[in-house]
C-alpha cells in the first residue's frame, strides 16, 4: 500500500486519513516497536516514525520528553530503520527527524536503508524547501518522497513551491506553536484552501490535533489528520493505546458524516 | 576574501536558514527590515548617539604595560568592552537590534542568555526602549550567575528557568526559538551571538563591527601603522567577529580562542571549532560538538558566556578558508589570566575574556618586541566573582 493509496481509498470512504506519529526509542526500542505494531493494527493509515533528537526544537514538551528518553535508553537512528525493517508493516511508513542525525548518517545511506526499511516520506522540519535540493534528489532517487510542511503565516508564492516538490501530502501545521497541546490555535481553512486551489497532493493537519473532537474538526477540513503527542502521553499514562486509537479512527470515520 | 553571506545566508557551505516553516516569514521579514534600516541615515544617526552617550563609545583601547612585561615580547593592548554600560560587548548589538524591533513595530522580545550579560544588554535596551521582555536563561546559569537574574528582574525583564538538556544556553535558545515559533507574528527574537538562523550572524556581526571599526581607527591614529595580530575569545563569537570584521582584508593575524575546560574529552569543553565537526543546530550550519550518531553533546567551560556546542558560521568560514585560526584555553589557564590581568592592571575581566587574555601572553612572549598584539576585552568580571569564591 502506498501513501495515495491511502489518501485515494479514503477519499472513497469520505474520510480523512489517520495518520499517527510515534517517536521511536520511547520508552525503549522494544516497547516502542509494540506501540508502532499497535498503531498499525488499529485503525492507524500512514504511521510516521519520529527519530530522537537532542534539540528538537519545533516540539513540545511532551515529545522532547519522549525524545531525551529515547536517547537514554541508547536509541539510534541506524538500529530504528533496522528494527522498523523487520516490523515489515503494510501500512505506510514516514520517516520523521531533524537534519543533523540524517546528515550525520550521510543522505545516500540514508536514503538506502530508509527505503529498504519500507518509509515511502521523509519529514525534515528544519529543512525548508531552499535548502532542500540535494536531500530531494538522493531521496526521490531511492522513490522516497520528501513531504514539506506549510505554516499559517507562509507566503502565497512559497506555498505554490512547496505544494510542487511535495510527495505523498502537505503537512499543514495547524497552528503558531510546537507540537501538542500549547501553542495558538487559529482558523487552518484558509491555509488548507488555499493548498487544495494549488495541487491535488492530499493535505494533512497536524499540530496540537488531540482528542477525538479535534480530528473530527480537523477531518472535516483536510485529506489527512496527524496526531502524536497525545499517543506519547497515553503511553507515559499507561493508558490503553489500542483503544485510544480505535477511538481517534471511530472519530476520523464520522468526521464527515454529521456535517 | 568573501565577507558577507549569498543570497540563502550562506559563507560557503555555512550558515542558512534551517528553521521550522513557520519562522520563514519572520526572517524574511527582519532581512527586508534590517536591509532598510541599513541605509536609514535617521536609524544610524539614532544608532550613533546612543552609541556615544548611552553604550559609552568609544571605548579606550589601553596598552597594557605591565602584562606586556610579564609576557616579555610583543606589545599587549586591550580592547576595552569592560567599559561600555552593562559591562561587556553585548550591550553594542541589543541597542541596535532593539532599536530595529522598534522601528518593525514590535512590542515584545524574547532573547536567550548564557552568562547573562545578553540577558542584561537585552532588558537594558527594551527598559529604554519602553518594550517588554522575556529572557530564557537555563537553570544552571540562573545559579551561576545569580546577580544578573536579578539585575534583568530590576530592569523589568521577565526571567525564565528553562530545565531542559543540560539546563545551559543551548536549551535556553531552544526554549527562546519556541516561544518565537509561537508568538512569531508580534515578537522579535532579539539574537545574543552571531549564531542562528539568516540574517541573525550577518545582523548581529555588524552590529559589533563598531569594536574593529574603533580599535583600527584608534591603532592607526596612535601608531600610523596596523597591529599584528587580534585575539579575542569565541563562544558563539559575537564580540571575535566584531573585532576581526574590519581587519578581514589586512594582512595580519586574527586568533579566537575557544574554551578548552577542563581537557579534550567530549562534554569537558566548548571547543566546537577545534574539536567538532561541521552540523546544524539552531538553524544553522556550523561546526559543532555532536556524536556520531549527529547528536549534540554538551559543552562546558567555567565561564557560562562560552559554554555552547556550536559557533557562528562566518567563523567555521573564517577557519575552513585559514584566514583566522581558533586554538583553546583551558579553565586553570583562563583563572590564571584572570588573577595576573587583576594584579598586573587593576583590570577585573570577565572569565571569557580571560580567554582571550591568556592567549594573548602566550603569542606575545613568541614575538618580537616591535609587534602588538590586541586582545578584546570583551566584559568585565564582576559577575564571576561568586564562581571564583567557590573555585578557592
Amino acid at each position: 500500500m502506498t501513501i495515495s493509496d491511502v489518501f485515494n481509498s479514503r477519499r472513497t470512504t469520505n474520510e480523512p486519513a489517520l495518520i499517527l506519529y510515534y517517536p521511536a526509542g520511547f520508552p525503549d526500542m522494544d516497547t516502542s516497536m509494540q506501540h508502532i505494531v499497535t498503531l498499525a493494527e488499529n485503525g492507524a493509515d500512514i504511521i510516521e516514525i519520529g527519530i530522537p533528537f537532542s534539540d528538537p526544537l519545533a516540539d513540545g514538551p511532551v515529545i522532547q520528553h519522549a525524545s531525551a528518553a529515547a536517547l537514554a535508553a541508547g536509541a539510534t537512528l541506524r538500529a530504528v530503520l533496522e528494527r522498523i525493517a523487520d516490523l515489515a508493516l503494510d501500512t505506510p511508513l514516514v520517516l520523521m527527524s531533524y537534519l543533523n542525525p540524517l546528515e550525520s548518517l550521510g543522505s545516500s545511506a540514508l536514503a538506502r536503508t530508509a527505503a529498504v526499511a519500507g518509509f515511502s516520506g521523509v519529514i525534515i522540519p528544519d529543512l525548508p524547501l531552499e535548502h532542500a535540493e540535494h536531500w530531494l534528489r538522493v531521496l526521490n532517487g531511492h522513490g522516497i518522497g520528501m513531504i514539506f510542511l506549510a505554516a499559517p503565516n507562509t507566503a502565497a508564492d512559497r506555498l505554490k513551491a512547496i505544494c510542487a516538490r511535495s510527495r505523498g501530502f502537505i503537512y499543514a501545521v495547524g497552528r503558531y506553536g510546537t507540537t501538542g497541546s500549547g501553542g495558538r490555535p487559529t482558523d487552518n481553512s484558509p491555509m488548507v484552501s488555499a493548498i487544495k486551489k494549488l495541487t491535488d497532493t492530499p493535505v494533512a493537519l497536524g499540530f496540537g490535533i488531540s482528542s477525538p473532537a479535534d480530528v473530527q474538526s480537523a477531518g472535516r477540513l483536510a485529506d489527512g489528520v496527524i496526531v502524536g503527542s497525545r499517543l506519547v502521553e497515553a503511553v507515559s499514562r499507561g493508558e490503553d493505546l489500542a483503544a485510544l486509537v480505535r477511538s481517534l479512527k471511530n472519530a476520523a470515520a464520522g468526521a464527515r458524516r454529521d456535517s | 576574501m568573501t565577507v558577507n553571506p549569498d543570497r540563502l545566508g550562506r559563507w560557503d557551505e555555512f550558515g542558512g536558514r534551517y528553521v521550522p516553516e513557520t519562522l520563514i516569514p519572520a526572517l524574511d521579514e527582519l532581512e527586508a527590515a534590517y536591509t532598510r534600516i541599513r541605509r536609514d541615515e535617521s536609524f544610524q544617526e539614532e544608532l550613533a548617539v546612543l552609541q556615544r552617550t548611552y553604550i559609552g563609545r568609544p571605548t579606550p583601547l589601553y596598552y597594557a604595560r605591565n602584562l606586556t612585561r610579564k609576557a616579555g615580547g610583543a606589545r599587549i593592548y586591550l580592547k576595552r568592552e569592560d567599559l561600555t554600560h552593562t559591562g561587556a560587548h553585548k550591550i553594542n548589538n541589543t541597542v541596535g537590534q532593539i532599536l530595529l524591533a522598534s522601528r518593525m513595530g514590535k512590542h515584545r522580545v524574547v532573547a536567550e542568555t548564557g552568562a547573562g550579560q545578553h540577558g542584561v544588554a537585552t532588558a537594558t535596551a527594551c527598559a529604554l526602549a519602553g518594550i517588554s521582555c522575556r529572557i530564557y536563561m537555563g537553570e544552571r546559569d540562573m545559579t551561576r550567575q545569580e546577580v544578573n537574574v536579578r539585575k534583568m528582574r530590576l530592569l523589568g525583564a521577565e526571567v525564565v528557568p528553562v530545565t531542559g538538556g543540560s539546563a545551559v544556553l543551548k536549551d535556553a535558545i531552544n526554549e527562546a526559538i519556541r516561544d518565537w515559533i509561537t508568538n512569531v507574528t508580534d515578537t522579535f527574537y532579539c539574537m545574543g551571538s552571531v549564531v542562528g538562523p539568516h540574517p541573525y550572524p550577518l545582523i548581529v556581526r555588524n552590529f559589533q563591527a563598531v569594536i574593529g571599526t574603533e580599535t583600527r581607527s584608534q591603532f592607526l591614529e596612535s601608531t600610523g601603522r596596523l597591529p599584528d595580530v587580534l585575539i579575542a575569545c569565541v563562544g558563539g563569537g559575537s564580540n571575535a567577529m566584531g573585532l576581526f570584521y574590519p581587519f578581514l582584508d589586512d594582512d595580519i593575524a586574527l586568533i579566537g580562542v575557544e574554551a578548552g575546560g577542563t581537557g579534550p574529552e567530549p562534554g569537558a569543553h566548548s571547543a566546537s571549532l577545534t574539536l567538532g565537526r561541521p552540523g546544524i543546530l539552531h538553524g544553522t550550519r556550523s561546526y559543532l560538538l555532536q556524536d556520531g550518531h549527529g547528536q549534540v553533546l554538551p559543552a562546558d567551560s567555567i565561564s557560562a558566556g562560552l559554554d555552547y556546542p556550536g559557533v557562528g558560521p562566518e567563523h567555521a568560514w573564517l577557519k575552513k578558508s585559514g584566514r583566522a585560526a581558533y586554538t583553546t584555553v583551558t579553565d586553570a589557564e583562563a583563572l590564571e589570566a584572570f588573577h595576573l590581568l587583576t594584579r598586573e592592571e587593576g583590570i577585573i575581566p570577565a572569565l571569557e575574556s580571560s580567554h582571550a587574555v591568556a592567549r594573548a601572553l602566550t603569542v606575545a612572549s613568541e614575538r618580537p618586541a616591535g609587534q602588538a598584539v590586541i586582545a578584546g576585552l570583551s566584559g568585565r568580571g564582576d559577575k564571576d566573582l561568586d564562581i571564583l569564591r567557590s573555585r578557592l
